[in-house]
């Protein structure tokens, strides 16, 4: 039968290619020749050919193949060993759970777990007797007991564990809408059961919700672990052979495995494992989402898990809750709150406890389940945390490991970055100057930089910058001290850098030793020298220390116009932090001199229309807003915003800042409208460019609701000034000067709308802080004003406490610093007799003190207070003559800017009408008192 | 190295034993993994033959060998070992339908379930072992095209003849096995 095989294969071959009958016929007769049972043989499978359709072409399995009954053997009825199955209540990819009976040695029901995989029974039931009595040991509310395992008939490993009647945790919670402390504390009992098998020597390394059930005894939820044990009996050896069985258990739960069981090397998991996945549970408790996208992981093959679980920093918890989406809603509602608060919630701290357990670095995760369990209690009483962010230095080692080309190109960045701030600074000429420029860099810093290169990036205001400049900070001592050249200028570096993030006490550490490194080595003329003078002059001035700054700004400057070019831009920065100090100190004229002369060269350098132009116009401008002279201003202001908006746009945060200072002027020359619109074209612009809450936004909220505040506006000013101080406090803290500067301008709103109580809210700690003294030391005049007013207030409203409290304090403080003669002091002192009753001592006190107070200009409020307490102190010496046209007065000058039927307005109007009837003017008193808003009838007393 | 690199290797060098011990490892790794995809599954959900045997493949030898020759061995072996594995499931189905054995299933004999193929599994086996005496290059072909779901390519590739050669294998196998198949079942209708 096989001569010829060779010959019939081509033959065949041949002919099926022959297109015809006829010709495959001749071909035939060739080949074969005389050979008939060759002939017939091709003949034969030439018919086969073309009956045989699609035979074969049609794989055997693809489609046919499929899974058969994994279980078909076991099922309810089933007796496996003393257990009888009843229903099965489980099935997941790994294994079957059964509600079992068992008969002895007790009657009772059991749950028990059928291995589905295929896998070594004999060991993994020697594996699991091996742990049998460590297991026995375990004795838990919170742990389901594992109590027996076999194998079954068909030679499978089945596991035997108390019965617990229940759903996962996580089904548990959403199902009954738990918040989020009740979650926490159904978490903190997971701790404590997975803390007590920690105890006994036993990791559990399969935790997940759906070994984690929660059941109810006496109405109360009570969370059991299942299969404490479990895991380790089917954990199989690392062998080539057994890969698949690892893969396929992987891909059973890969979002709960840690990084270290991920690798598989499998020897070296301990209970840190199980930290990890507690972690993953809390995250997901917290967040209804898991760290890793199961979606994403699964499309992904085997290698890329691993590579994710292994490499791939998880979204904090409040960011993957944002990236929900509309399911972000769902996820609210089935804790009952709110997302945006669910994510203030994690933001405050609470998502550095599952972050912190589910660190690659096991030795950077909780050291136990305890500890894990003791953060969530210190977080539910409000008490610091273990956990934290990573620091700096740690993450950013940990990313340059990670990416190399990535950190070097962030820290180019910064290297331009340092070098571009002395550019901008020339434009830094004032506090409020300083101030935005140190939170534009700290923000690019934190957002632009490190922030993209970590998810986890710091929580405070530039806290990766500062705390990674802090832990250098420390290493550079003594480090340098055979070069102390190089040790100046890496504390310049530091120094400014710090100088830029608002942190002015490290810099002046910085760069004051900086500077007496170069005054040293390369004299006070060098550059180098001049440069460090002039960064720490500016560093002065932002502590305060005016004198120190003015000294190293003058020397600096001086000895820059004698060494370099007048067109250097170290000398035209000079100039504009120097022409800054003059500013601050309200010597406008050399001010507006020094600008002038850094604008004539500007413009002639590099033209009148350049960018820089415009910004030395603006400051130009702004002097001159302060001097009054407002139409120069008004010239100088347009023209530096035309220019601007054309070099750097709309939305230019220096246009934006002219806008400001220009609705700002327009508000001064009480052009309302005007000022309006520009200034809510600006605040429009922050938003858009930095968002609600950054400082500049909340800056400009206050402005504009001053401005509505001063037009009348009262109800749109309360709207926006208690908004922006609800922000502020917020965002910037009690402190900032931001927030404690709206205090004021919210009082003088709420006392314009009559609010009592919400105005004594915001100054009752005012009257704490000077009652405490604390203050002592700082009060300047401006101050002492406000806080003599401030006792008025008090006083007229009746609460003499307070008021004895501010108005002595402004007294004693006055007559220390100003001398008995200053007219503040005698304001005081008639205050002081006017409180004691002593009206006639009082009397030409006030008098004078309120010519004063009328001749000061631009007042939102005119003195009512002040002529109300003379009028009363003429009242009260029978001056009704005197008393009479100045209660009038109030009455008047209160309209417009004080609400309708405002207390004060109606106290002077009660106080005419006493007048009138003292002085026997009844037809007067009858009229004021038909003006009285309607309560009428209780006011006639 | 894994064991299935060395072993590979040591056919790649001439050690014909290693051929031996090749097919018991790849039998096993099919087998399980087989086994593990369809209970990874829900029930009805289908699997390829050619997605199995290169899993298996990736599984065993690594990535790194994706382009070496040593892999012919490697899918030889893997169609040899998906063809006992497919008929053993045949038989025991056989078997089960004629109220033979009924108990358990052990995990050797794994949860595979195959439908009703439109070949009979057995006897084109019984024809295959038959066409492997006359011819075993083309047998060896109809194993990886058919039982590992190779392609022809690939096939090819394997055996080290062209392309165009395994066409011609091809279609003489299957009138081969076709011819066979229906002389011992039923005379052709025609």
């Amino acid at each position: 039968m096989n001569e010829e095989p060779k010959d019939i294969k081509s033959i065949f071959a041949e002919a099926i290619e022959k297109k015809s009958s006829k010709e495959r016929a001749a071909f035939l007769d060739k080949a074969c020749g005389a050979d008939g049972d060759l002939r017939s043989k091709v003949e034969d499978l030439l018919r086969a050919h073309s009956q045989a359709g699609d035979f074969l072409e049609e794989p055997p399995i693809g489609s046919i193949v499929t899974l058969g009954d994994p279980h078909l053997t076991e099922g309810p009825g089933t007796i496996i060993s003393r257990y009888k199955l009843l229903e099965q209540i489980g099935e997941g990819g790994m294994a079957v759970v059964y509600m079992a009976e068992q008969k002895e040695p007790i009657r009772r029901k059991v749950a028990l777990k059928v291995i589905k995989l295929g896998m070594d029974t004999k060991q993994v039931i020697a594996r699991f007797e091996a742990e049998r009595q460590a297991l026995a040991m375990m004795d838990h509310p919170n742990i389901a007991k594992v109590l027996d395992a076999g194998a079954t008939e068909t030679g499978r490993p089945y596991f035997v564990m108390e019965l617990v009647k229940g759903v996962s945790i996580t089904e548990y919670c959403d199902k009954n809408k738990l918040n989020t402390r009740e979650r926490l504390d159904l978490f903190m009992q997971v701790c404590n059961a997975v803390q007590h098998a920690h105890q006994k020597g036993i990791i559990h390394r399969d935790i997940k919700p759906s070994n984690v059930m929660v059941t109810l005894l006496d109405g109360q939820p009570v969370t059991k672990v299942i299969d404490f044990g479990i895991a380790k009996a089917t954990s199989l050896e690392l062998t080539e052979k057994t890969l698949f069985t690892r893969y396929a258990q992987m891909i059973g739960t890969p979002e709960y495995m840690s990084p270290e069981q991920a690798e598989m090397c499998g020897l070296d998991v301990d209970t840190r494992t199980d930290i990890y996945s507690l972690g993953v549970l809390l995250y997901q408790l917290l967040t209804g989402a898991l760290p890793f996208d199961p979606e994403m992981l699964r499309a992904s093959g085997y290698a890329e898990i691993r590579r994710t679980i292994v490499e791939d920093e998880p979204p904090r918890p409040s960011t993957r809750l944002s990236s929900l989406g509309e399911e972000a809603k769902k996820v609210a509602e089935s804790r009952g709150t709110k997302i945006a608060l669910l994510v203030a919630r994690l933001r405050k701290e609470l998502e550095w406890i599952p972050l912190k357990a589910i660190r690659k670095d096991r030795t950077r995760r909780y050291r136990s389940a305890a500890e894990m369990s003791d953060d969530v209690q210190n977080y539910l009483n409000g008490a610091p945390l273990i956990a934290g962010p990573e620091s700096t230095l740690y993450r950013l080692k940990k990313s340059i490991h990670r990416n190399r080309a990535l950190v070097i190109s962030i820290f180019s960045i910064l290297a331009v970055l340092l070098a571009g701030i002395v550019v901008s600074m020339v434009f830094a000429v004032r506090a409020e100057r300083q101030a935005r420029i140190s939170q534009a860099v700290s923000d690019f810093l934190r957002n632009d930089l490190l922030g993209s290169a970590d998810p986890w990036s710091g929580r405070t205001e530039g806290a990766t910058v500062v705390s990674f400049l802090d832990a250098a900070s420390k290493r550079l001592e003594g480090k340098f001290a055979d070069e102390p050249l190089i040790e100046a200028s890496i504390r310049y570096t530091f120094g400014s850098t710090y100088h830029h993030l608002g942190r002015y006490s490290e810099a002046e550490n910085h760069l004051r030793r900086c500077l007496e490194i170069r005054r040293d080595r390369l004299g006070n003329e060098d550059f180098e020298t001049l440069n460090c003078m002039r960064e720490l002059g500016w560093v002065y001035r932002e502590l305060g220390n005016n004198k120190q700054a003015e000294m190293l700004l003058v020397e600096a400057l001086e000895g820059m116009r004698r060494t370099l070019d007048k067109e250097h831009d170290a000398l035209l920065s000079c100039m504009g932090w120097r022409a800054g100090l003059y500013f601050d100190q309200g010597r406008y004229d050399e001010a507006e001199r020094l600008y002038a002369e850094g604008l004539e060269v500007i413009q002639r350098k590099l033209g009148a229309e350049h960018s820089w132009a415009a910004v030395y116009m603006h400051w130009i401008g702004v002097v001159y807003q302060n001097q009054r002279r407002f139409d120069e201003a008004e010239k100088l202001l347009t023209e530096a915003l035309d220019i601007r908006r054309r070099t750097n746009g709309d939305l230019d945060s220096e246009t934006l800042y002219i806008i400001h200072d220009l609705g700002l002027l327009y508000s001064d020359q009480e052009r309302y409208e005007d000022a309006e619109r520009l200034l809510a074209e600006a605040l429009e612009g922050r938003r858009k460019v930095v968002g609600e809450g950054h400082p500049e936004t909340l800056r400009l909220m206050g402005t504009l609701g001053r401005l509505y505040r001063r037009q009348g506006k009262l109800d749109q000013a309360e709207q926006l000034l208690s908004e922006c101080y609800r922000k502020s406090r917020e965002v910037l803290g009690e402190e900032h000067p931001t927030t404690s500067d709206l205090i004021p301008d919210l009082a003088v709103l709420y006392y314009r709308q009559g609010k009592i109580d919400e105005m004594a809210a915001l100054t009752d700690n005012v009257v704490e802080v000077v009652r405490s003294g604390l203050l002592d030391e700082s009060l300047n005049p401006m101050m002492l004003h406000m806080i003599h007013s401030l006792g008025m207030w008090y006083l007229h409203i009746g609460r003499e406490v307070e008021a004895e409290t501010l108005l002595g304090k402004a007294l004693e403080v006055r007559r220390r610093m100003l001398g008995e003669e200053h007219p503040d002091t005698q304001a005081s002192v008639g205050m002081d007799y006017f409180r004691r009753g002593q009206y006639d001592k009082a009397e030409p006190l006030l008098i004078k003190a309120l010519e004063d107070e009328r001749r000061k200009e631009g007042q939102e409020v005119p003195p009512l207070i002040s002529i109300y307490n003379l009028a009363l102190v003429h009242h009260r010496q029978g001056d009704y003559d005197k008393a009479e046209p100045l209660l009038v007065e109030v009455v008047e000058l209160s309209e417009g800017v004080l609400i309708e039927g405002h207390p004060d307005t109606v106290a002077a109007m009660n106080e005419l009408i006493k007048l009138y009837e003292a002085w026997e003017k009844p037809q007067k008193a009858q009229e004021w008192r038909s003006k009285l808003p309607r309560k009428k009838g209780t006011e006639e007393q | 190295m894994s064991d299935v690199t060395r072993i590979l290797f040591a056919i790649e060098h001439g050690d014909a034993q290693a051929v031996d011990k090749l097919l018991p490892v790849v039998y096993d790794e099919l087998r399980l993994l087989a086994a593990q995809k369809l209970s990874q599954e829900r029930p009805g959900q289908t699997l390829q033959a050619t997605a199995l045997v290169h899993e298996a493949y990736i599984r065993l030898v690594g990535s790194e060998g994706q382009n070496w020759n040593g892999r012919g061995h490697f899918f030889a072996a893997a169609a040899e070992a998906m063809r006992r594995i497919l008929i053993d499931n045949a038989r025991r189905k056989q078997r089960q339908k004629h109220g033979g054995d009924h108990q358990r299933v052990g995990l050797d004999d794994a949860d595979i379930a195959i439908e009703e193929p439109s070949t009979n599994l057995i006897v084109l086996d019984e024809a295959l072992t038959k066409l492997a005496n006359e011819d075993r290059v083309v047998a060896d072909l109809v194993k990886m095209r058919y039982f590992a779901g190779l392609t022809l390519g690939q096939a090819a590739e394997i055996i080290g003849v062209s392309r165009r050669t395994a066409d011609r294998y091809w279609a003489y196998a299957r009138a081969w096995l076709y011819q066979e198949i229906t002389k011992s079942e039923k005379p052709p209708s025609q």
